[in-house]
């Protein structure tokens, strides 16, 4: 194995991985080292959003434009995992400025609709209340009317993978599950890092590109750099099913913007935005961010609290530092450090802040810097090479029939790798026992859970999860946790401790998401899931 | 909707282990008796076996167990756990050790000997703990166990070479796993020579089939001889010790399917311990109802959702028969844990639940102690659910089962021990009064 690569970047979340397929399509020999799984810090515990940056518009007309134009691009690489979100931003009669902040607001999308066309999105609607309870009948009659505009959902987690496969494929080398536990430095510059997990020892590098997320102060430190952030804790809560046709938006007790969004089979609540202190490594929600999300949306939906929560999510932001502002208030601006200019350190450059809907773009701006660096020059691929799958539509009915399983079981597998789905399901033709749904809830084919084994890099049941929305429905991984360790253990040739081991994370995990919202009956569900795994299982012994 | 009403000298609400073992008890002493149940209960979601006192806080971190010992095990209950249903009834000292033990065994057999009507056989011992394999291959403790699934010692198992034989298209049976957990499993003289897996296709090839559906063709004894055909031949010669099968083979004829199994496949023929959904565990559930019903019980369908009380008493239930409420349980989570039906106090560890958040009691850690679960009504010695100054709240309602506080089952393995211990003692005082 050769040790010596153009650029070494560190991060395997939506930066991480897209700047590493961009320097892979720019022949740029790279390789990619993410302590955990690709999207198992903020970006997997992100809205999923792939917005035009309509509240830039105020500050930044610019942004708005840029954000829009890379939606598109986004659109056209990757067709197949993304799905349009309407928003509906119902104004409650609450006094006389209720009348006036609709005009407000349509004057503001109004501006935007300039915009939309980039990203496909359809102009904006001004709706009576009849109009907005007859597409919305979950809306409250206390609304004087109501605005719409038109955005883009994706997930994150397959866009993660994703970029990564993508990154592979153009001759990166892509190691997940390998921590970099400190820098090669000679002459006061960065000359690689030395790492440990899947893989160990030293890889040299020209350039190292710090996209640590929220870790990215503790990788810095590491080459004796400081770089602030700050972190802002952002949850969400998921519901079991699609409880609106749109996403609705509602004002929270303090004034800030909250959002109730179908996504996938479910519905996501966010966010909160506060300034996190914590262990990254373990981020919990409270009840409290549970109670401050619900209140604000009954007022808009007030049937909210009658749907079942299955899980919390909590995850970090990596914001951009500033001083004196509200955390809402800080700019979700990217910045990429060179570390050369700014403390002496040649070699490093650090990526920080930014947000999902513009990942492509932050991603062609840091390789751009990188290719100065290298003194290298090659022009950016990635707003016109598609992405894994993205290449053209499957044909969902006829591979339901080529493959005999239902049209949905072959929709999802289509959502989630394009055109490649016929790589999946051509498992099925190999053994017919792939046709197994492993995940009832979602539903998730032994065939997709050995393709993400053999070609997604998963390597336990969380990273399958990731890929493919394992263990992500109602139950939250009552019984697929063993099926999927069984086939893991097979396809890795992994020993019984070490498959026990893996779903026992996984176990952890679905727990860590379900502690916060335990109510009702699902307390007693959650008790029979207990039961099955400790009492009848013994899991805890092994 | 249409109103009725029912007499009744005894009126038992709920379905499982507790509610059924209580039925029985109150009509051994020759009173009328009603149960209200709504569906088969937590009993039918059991595995199927039946715990007395595992002690998993013994077993816990090694993949052994240290005291096969049931009264040993709820002597160390009584000392650790005041509030625990066997520390009540031994009146708080390790000195009733011997009494809370000898009552379990009295209320299990008369389950025992109800189930045996019907053909399920419950092997076991009351005194001792022994091992059973899942279809993860892990080992699950326990004291009593069904036909097909009880009569191999784990830890005798030397030199043991195993098949594992699943049947197409159900999908919590891990043979491939299981044989690696065997594989690496130390207790007493086990070890694995040879594992094995087949899988015999009886439906078409289809797959994602349920357990309930697959036990239910089961009893059909053409389909159940494809099986152990096909077993038969790949096991022919004595090739293995063990062969272990999914503990799907029938529900109402289980004792003829069982017959058929051993007389095809020979006696070294198991089922493995799954979890939900549990065949097992609806057998139990579908045999102690019948023999309720035999003994003169009335099984009612219906949800109890309110009660008249006068002078103190529960005069009578409130129960409604139309579907489509979903607080499924007696002590239902309301961001606190609350009983409704009589509006009796939830207590934890002994003393009044108060106002945590539910996450406050639950652990970080998914394998943690999860106080919430032992959350429940305390009661006296004679089964008498406690009010808020600590007196029975009223002088004719008793508790059984998991309606009662001060255990978890999940991490006491003593689930249905309780049930019946409690049931028996509720159910007898409820028919002297």
């Amino acid at each position: 194995l050769n040790n010596d690569y153009d650029v070494a970047v560190i991060g395997g979340g939506v930066n991480g991985t897209g700047i590493a397929r961009d320097c892979a399509l720019r022949g740029y020999k790279t390789i990619l080292i993410e302590k955990n799984d690709f999207s198992a810090g903020a970006t997997g515990t992100c809205s999923g959003m792939i917005h035009g940056g309509v509240r830039y518009l105020s500050g930044d007309v610019g942004t708005t434009r840029k954000a829009c134009l890379d939606s598109g691009f986004i659109q056209k690489i990757a067709p197949h995992m993304l799905f349009r979100i309407p928003f509906i931003a119902p104004i409650l009669d609450e006094g006389w400025f209720a009348k006036l902040m609709i005009e407000l607001m349509e004057a503001y999308f109004t501006a935007y609709d300039e915009f939309s066309p980039l990203k496909r999105g359809k102009p904006h609607t001004r709706l009576t209340k009849e109009e907005a309870l007859q597409l919305e009948p979950g809306l409250p009659e206390n609304i004087i009317g109501a605005l719409s505009i038109d955005e883009w959902g994706i997930d994150p987690f397959r866009l993660c993978a994703e970029n990564a496969v993508s990154a592979g494929e153009a001759g990166a080398e892509i190691c997940n599950h390998t921590e970099v536990t400190g820098f090669i430095v000679e002459n006061h510059a960065v000359k690689g890092v030395k790492v440990r997990g899947r893989r160990a020892g030293e890889i040299r590098a020209k350039i190292v590109m710090n996209a640590g997320g929220p870790w990215l102060m503790k990788v810095a430190r590491l080459a004796g750099v400081d770089v602030k952030i700050r972190p802002g804790k952002g949850v969400h809560l998921i519901l079991d099913r699609r409880v609106s046709n749109m996403a609705v938006l509602a004002t929270a007790v303090d004034g800030r913007q909250i959002f109730v969004m179908p996504h996938e089979s479910t519905s996501l609540i966010g966010t909160t935005d506060d300034d996190y202190y914590g262990d990254l490594d373990n981020i919990v929600a409270t009840e409290d961010e549970v109670e401050y999300l619900l209140q604000g949306m009954e007022r808009y939906v007030p049937c909210i609290r009658k749907h079942r929560i299955i899980r919390v999510m909590a995850g970090v932001r990596p914001t951009l530092y500033g001083w004196g502002k509200n955390e809402d208030a800080l700019s979700r601006e990217h910045e990429v450090y060179d570390h050369e200019t700014r403390d002496g350190v040649a070699g490093l450059l650090t990526m920080a802040g930014g947000k999902l809907a513009s990942y492509r773009l932050m991603s062609e701006d840091a390789t751009n810097i990188i290719g100065t660096k290298l003194g290298r020059t090659a022009p950016c691929r990635t707003h016109t090479e598609p992405l894994p799958g993205g290449e053209a539509a499957a044909d969902i009915e006829g591979l339901a029939r080529k493959y005999r399983i239902p049209n949905i079981v072959v929709k999802r597998i289509a959502y989630r790798h394009g055109n490649r789905a016929e790589r999946v399901l051509a498992l099925i033709d190999k053994d017919r026992r792939n046709a197994n749904v492993l995940c009832l809830c979602e539903p998730v084919t032994e065939a997709e859970v050995r393709y993400a084994i053999r070609n997604e890099f998963a390597v336990s049941v969380l990273d399958i999860k990731r890929r493919t929305r394992l263990g992500c429905g109602p139950c939250q991984g009552m019984r697929c946790a063993l099926r999927a360790g069984e086939i893991l253990g097979e396809e890795l040739k992994l020993n019984s401790d070490e498959i026990f081991a893996s779903m026992k994370e996984f176990i952890q995990e679905r727990w860590k998401g379900k502690r916060p919202i335990l109510n009702g009956i699902q307390a007693g569900q959650e008790e029979l899931t207990q039961a099955l795994y400790r009492n009848v299982l013994g899991l805890e012994r092994y | 909707m249409d109103e009725w009403r029912m007499d009744a000298d005894v009126a038992v609400i709920g379905g499982g282990m507790a509610g059924l073992v209580a039925a029985m008890a109150a009509r051994d002493k020759g009173r009328q008796v009603i149960l209200v149940r709504k569906g088969l209960g937590a009993t039918a979601m059991s595995s199927g076996c039946m715990d007395i006192c595992s002690d998993p806080a013994g077993v816990r971190g090694t993949p052994h167990i240290d005291s096969t010992d049931v009264q040993a095990n709820i002597a160390g209950v009584i000392e650790r756990n005041s509030s625990h249903p066997y520390s009540v009834i031994a009146g708080g000292s390790v000195g009733g050790t011997e009494m809370v033990f000898n009552a379990v065994r009295d209320a299990l057999r008369i389950a025992l000997n109800n189930a045996s009507v019907d053909g399920l056989e419950l092997m076991g011992n009351p005194g001792e703990v022994f091992a059973l394999i899942t279809g993860a291959g892990t080992l699950k403790f326990t004291s009593y166990a069904q036909n097909l699934m009880a009569g191999y010692d784990v830890a005798r198992m030397k030199e043991a070479r195993v098949l594992f034989a699943n049947i197409r298209g159900y999908g919590d049976f891990h043979p491939g796993l299981a044989i690696k957990t065997l594989k690496s499993m130390k207790l007493g003289a086990f070890n694995l020579a040879a594992g094995e897996s087949l899988e015999v296709d009886l439906f078409d090839g289809a797959s994602n089939l349920r357990a309930v559906d697959i036990s239910e063709a089961l009893e059909d004894q053409g389909r159940c001889g494809r099986f152990t055909e096909v077993v038969a031949k790949a096991a022919a010669g004595g090739k293995f010790t063990h062969i272990f099968i999914p503990p799907v083979f029938g529900i109402k004829n289980h004792k003829d399917v069982s017959i058929w199994i051993r007389k095809t496949l020979g006696e070294n023929c198991y089922e493995t311990v799954a979890g939900l959904p549990s065949v097992p565990g609806m057998r139990l559930a579908k045999v102690l109802a019948h023999s309720a019903e035999s003994k003169g019980v009335k099984i009612v369908s219906g949800e109890a959702y309110g009660c008249c009380d006068r002078d103190g008493g529960v005069e009578h239930v409130k129960v409604r028969t139309e579907s489509g409420n979903k607080d499924l349980y007696a002590i239902l989570l309301k961001r606190y844990p609350v009983e409704k039906l009589f509006g009796l106090p939830v207590f934890l560890d002994g003393k009044p639940y108060g106002n945590a958040f539910a996450g406050d009691v639950l652990d970080r850690s998914s394998f943690g102690e999860h106080r919430l679960f032992s959350a429940g009504l305390k009661v006296n010695t004679e089964m008498k659910p406690m009010d808020g100054d600590g007196k029975p709240g009223f002088r004719n309602l008793f508790a059984a089962g998991s309606v009662i506080g001060g255990y978890n089952y999940i991490t006491d393995g003593c689930g249905l021990g309780v049930a019946s211990l409690t049931g028996q003692i509720a159910g007898s005082n409820a028919g002297s009064i």
